[in-house]
């Protein structure tokens, strides 16, 4: 693609080279001039978000996994599991710890020692996210109310950073902890926890049943989380009188006002942020964020919706 | 490691909570408050300097970013930097019928189904009325600098909060613009 259209191939090389020194000295003009056209310097349409894959169970040593990709910007979740003394204020509710990190792997602005700005923001986002749309029901996370429960950590790991993080780690965050599966356990008069091996859904309930009659132990088995409304981010930056989609890096580094707008699959809003910046949001900013966003939560459920049927077979899913 | 920069100012926002270390919570609220305070500092004015703003909790009851907002703006007024405007800062809650009430209290925040915090450009009063005084057809006191939501809420519920913030806005920047007049001629009247 080229700023002055119709060049005769001899001198194609040096318009390259002309762009190039363009883009590097005025890169605001640049996408002016892109933007102007309804169009992005990579060909993306304004409100198109990049291509998205969420692959389900990428790490098979975790209780819950999910690699997620917007275009290059990759996020590596994993959950983990550990059982727990739940807190006398909520005897019958587990825990989620959630962690970001972004590694120096992820982009040459990321100096080691010394953790992005990004990185805070992020996390404290995502726990927000997570938090605002109670999509993990705490209860489900009890094994005995008071005695024991499980405690979820969550670690997002930021392996390509190409603008719109938020979206990719809440998605990846998201997606791990619906892959997530609680291991079968039992519980033994001496109140300790003990991992069942052999066992899947039936026999965990025959066991439970004999248990019962035998023993008089409790029997948990395995399972996954009860499906809830799934909450997704949108990043938007806005430019004049532009409206774009799914930023890259670059565009979030040149254009003036950047907001991410969480929601989720039942419609509710669940997070509205935007941490000031060059220009204010008018109402009509805000509606057609808002209304981008839905299209992009339908978008995504449906992409997730396949992986998750593909990592986990004919599962019957909880709406 | 200063990030110094040949032709701007550079704002640095230091968030001390009221005990403890500083977490994720500190961090991304010092990048609110820094990203909002970029809109009214003019930082080309004062190149290769740094514009440090510390913000100390001393209480926490409720409403916090938004009074740590109007703090900040307040104190640049009073170390006279130029500003291109000044912010007011509001928030407010929506409870679990969908009513939505300004101002929450810490003990409000924590029961009530969702809390909002804006942060508005203040109404300018203009030397040169003839200037356009709206964006895209509202006035610029209206548009969104900054929003953080916690909890969830229905669309049209947001809507609502932030119309009943912009009427808020309206009255917290009529109040520091007095404030900061009455003790600017108190100062005058010392010297």
């Amino acid at each position: 693609m080229t700023i002055t259209g119709g060049i005769a191939e001899a001198d194609a090389a040096s318009a390259t080279m002309e762009v190039e020194a363009y883009k590097r000295l005025y890169p605001l003009q640049f996408y002016e001039r892109h933007l102007d056209s309804d169009v992005r310097p990579d060909g993306r349409p304004l409100t198109r978000a990049r291509p998205t894959s969420v692959n389900l169970g990428s790490i098979a040593t975790a209780d819950g996994s999910a690699l997620v990709k917007i275009g290059n910007t990759t996020m590596l979740a994993g959950v983990k599991l550990e059982v727990i003394t739940p807190s006398t204020a909520s005897p019958n509710q587990g825990q989620v710890a959630v962690d970001f990190q972004m590694p120096s792997i992820c982009s040459p602005l990321v100096r080691p020692g010394r953790p992005a700005e990004a990185a805070w923001v992020v996390s404290e986002q995502l726990s927000n996210a997570l938090v605002s749309s109670n999509f993990v029901n705490l209860q489900q996370l009890c094994i005995v109310p008071g005695k024991a429960a499980w405690i979820a950590y969550v670690d997002v790991y930021c392996l390509d950073a190409d603008g719109s993080l938020l979206d990719a780690a809440l998605l990846a965050a998201v997606a791990a902890l619906t892959h997530l599966q609680l291991p079968a356990v039992k519980v033994t008069e001496t109140g300790r926890v003990v991992p069942l091996k052999n066992h899947n859904g039936d026999a965990g309930q025959e066991v439970d049943s004999i248990a019962k009659k035998n023993e008089d132990q409790i029997v948990k088995s395995r399972q996954r989380l009860e499906r809830s409304s799934m909450p997704i981010a949108l990043t938007c930056v806005s430019h004049r009188k532009h409206l774009l989609a799914d930023p890259s890096a670059e565009e979030e580094s040149i254009l003036q006002m950047s907001l991410t707008v969480i929601m989720d699959t039942s419609g509710r809003l669940i997070s509205f942020y935007k941490p000031g910046g060059a220009v204010a949001a008018t109402s009509a900013t805000v509606k057609d964020c808002i209304e981008l966003t839905k299209k992009r939560v339908a978008e995504v459920n449906s992409i997730f919706e396949e992986a998750y049927e593909e990592a986990c077979g004919t599962e019957m899913m909880v709406e | 490691m200063k990030k110094e920069n040949a032709e701007r100012a550079i704002i640095e926002v230091v968030w001390r909570a009221k005990s403890g270390l500083s977490g994720s919570y500190e961090k991304d609220a010092e990048v609110v408050v820094r990203r909002s305070l970029e809109y009214i500092i003019l930082t080309a004015l004062h190149p290769n300097t740094a514009i440090s703003v510390i913000l100390q909790v001393i209480n926490d009851d409720g409403s916090l970013l938004a009074c740590a907002m109007n703090a900040a703006c307040a104190a640049l007024v009073d170390a006279g930097i130029p500003l291109n405007g000044l912010l007011s800062a509001v928030s407010c809650g929506v409870t679990h019928d969908g009513q939505v009430f300004l101002d929450p209290t810490k003990p409000e925040e924590q029961k009530c189904k969702a809390y909002v915090s804006f942060v508005f450009p203040s109404r300018r009063l203009s030397a040169v009325p003839e200037l356009p005084a709206d964006v895209d057809g509202e006035p610029v006191e209206y548009g969104i600098l900054t929003s953080v939501t916690r909890g969830a809420m229905e669309v049209e519920e947001y809507f609502s909060c932030v119309e009943n913030c912009r009427a808020a806005a309206a009255k917290v920047s009529e109040f520091s613009r007095s404030s900061i007049e009455q003790s600017l001629k108190g100062n005058r009247d010392g010297c």
